[in-house]
């Protein structure tokens, strides 16, 4: 009986293999934080630890994600049902995020909205030369949304089985979002005030370099979505990860308006 | 003694009905898949489906060419514009840094207590200077 049941798979889910990765992947994050704080501590010749537990992070991420690509494109383990799990799993992490970043406008609005008498009771405070919302990003702005629609000229490209204008619309959407990066580099190093300029430069450079380090993040996705359409892995009716990706680049995007507004416009 | 009475416990459990008429559902089940053939031709749904594409790749071709168009002709015009803008207001910024790079301590605008705020050093270059440091804009002055 279990020779005939294992010659079957009568069920459309995905049964994963033993791994190793994430057992790793949970000590190397574990031991990122653990040197980081010893870093931050005043720890002597610790920098080699972050370094080293960040790349075990990376290579065990990479190893893992090949695995899933291996299991998606070569094994066909991604059915229909596994696709939708894959997909509503995707939906919880970017809601995870939305609260991520729920918090920070909250600590922002904590401040902002009831300055304290320290800060000269105004925001931006006294002494501080904020960033106003017709400079440099204004241009980062308009950036981000011509990427949101060559983003969408490519998806649907795919989805009507057209490779030229996927592969076009995708490379000018890393294109964008890179230009927007170097523009935030420039913002960052030319800005009048500091992350230690009191609660305003805390506060400023946490809203955007989180958001930055998530373009960033979003760019690594694009831009392996990139590689795996120029390979034919991903076709016109299954690429789960392209779709995840857009989700992902679209809600930084959406984060980037509501940054744009309250920090550069509003607060300032 | 004790061990025996253990091992013999199982093949009493094997012979109780349940298990018995358990394990002979599961045959019947089995037979029943393997004779209709464990994947069943489903002719609505893959007609469903392939609807379903063929309707995605109609509508995907029209929208495609949308944003296609909405990318050249009116997010590259608007991108040329915006950085015309910004070209000038970060000329500005350039001159007035230009100017701030040569202020000795002295003239520089004096800061508040909750600016520079430094309780331990940075783990970092010499840890007094944050990242994206510019020598230009970005004076720690100590008063003592």
């Amino acid at each position: 009986m279990n020779l005939t049941l294992k010659k079957f798979q009568v069920h459309p889910f995905h049964l994963v293999a033993p791994s190793p990765w994430p057992i790793l992947v949970s000590f190397s994050v574990m031991s990122i934080m653990l040197t980081l704080v010893f870093n931050m501590h005043g720890f002597m010749h610790n920098n080699y630890w972050v370094v080293f537990s960040a790349i075990v992070a990376i290579m065990t991420m990479a190893l893992w994600f090949r695995d899933i690509i291996s299991e998606a494109t070569y094994l066909g383990d991604h059915t229909l049902a596994v696709r939708k799990g894959l997909n509503i799993g995707f939906i919880l992490f970017v809601v995870s995020e939305l609260f991520f970043f729920i918090a920070i406008f909250w600590a922002f609005f904590h401040s902002a909205m009831a300055p304290t008498i320290e800060l000269g009771g105004v925001w931006p405070p006294v002494g501080i030369e904020a960033i106003g919302p017709s400079e440099l990003p204004l241009l980062n702005t308009i950036l981000l949304l011509c990427s949101g629609a060559t983003l969408t000229w490519s998806h649907h490209a795919l989805l009507g089985g057209n490779r030229f204008n996927t592969l076009l619309g995708l490379i000018l959407t890393i294109a964008l979002a890179v230009t927007f990066m170097i523009c935030q580099y420039m913002e960052y190093s030319n800005a009048p005030f500091t992350i230690s300029d009191g609660i305003f430069g805390s506060v400023f450079y946490f809203g955007t370099g989180f958001h930055g380090l998530h373009i960033i993040i979003g760019i690594i996705m694009l831009g392996v979505s990139l590689w795996r359409i120029y390979t034919y892995q991903l076709t016109n009716n299954h690429h789960v990860g392209y779709e995840t990706s857009i989700l992902y680049y679209h809600f930084v995007d959406v984060v980037w308006l509501f940054l744009y507004i309250v920090f550069y416009w509003w607060g300032t | 003694m004790f061990a025996l009475r253990r091992v013999a416990r199982p093949t009493t459990v094997l012979r109780a009905p349940t298990l018995r008429n358990t394990t002979r559902n599961i045959n019947q089940k089995v037979e029943e898949v393997l004779k209709d053939g464990p994947y069943k031709i489903n002719k609505a749904g893959a007609e469903a489906y392939e609807a379903e594409y063929v309707a995605t790749e109609k509508h995907a071709e029209h929208t495609s060419k949308l944003w296609r168009k909405i990318s050249i002709y009116i997010c590259t015009p608007v991108i040329l514009a915006t950085c015309v803008n910004t070209y000038f207001v970060e000329a500005a910024h350039a001159e007035h840094r230009e100017h701030l790079s040569h202020l000795s301590e002295e003239d520089f605008p004096p800061e508040y207590e909750f600016q520079n705020v430094r309780t331990k050093n940075f783990f970092w270059g010499d840890g007094d200077k944050t990242l994206f440091w510019n020598p230009a804009v970005n004076r720690h002055i100590r008063s003592d």
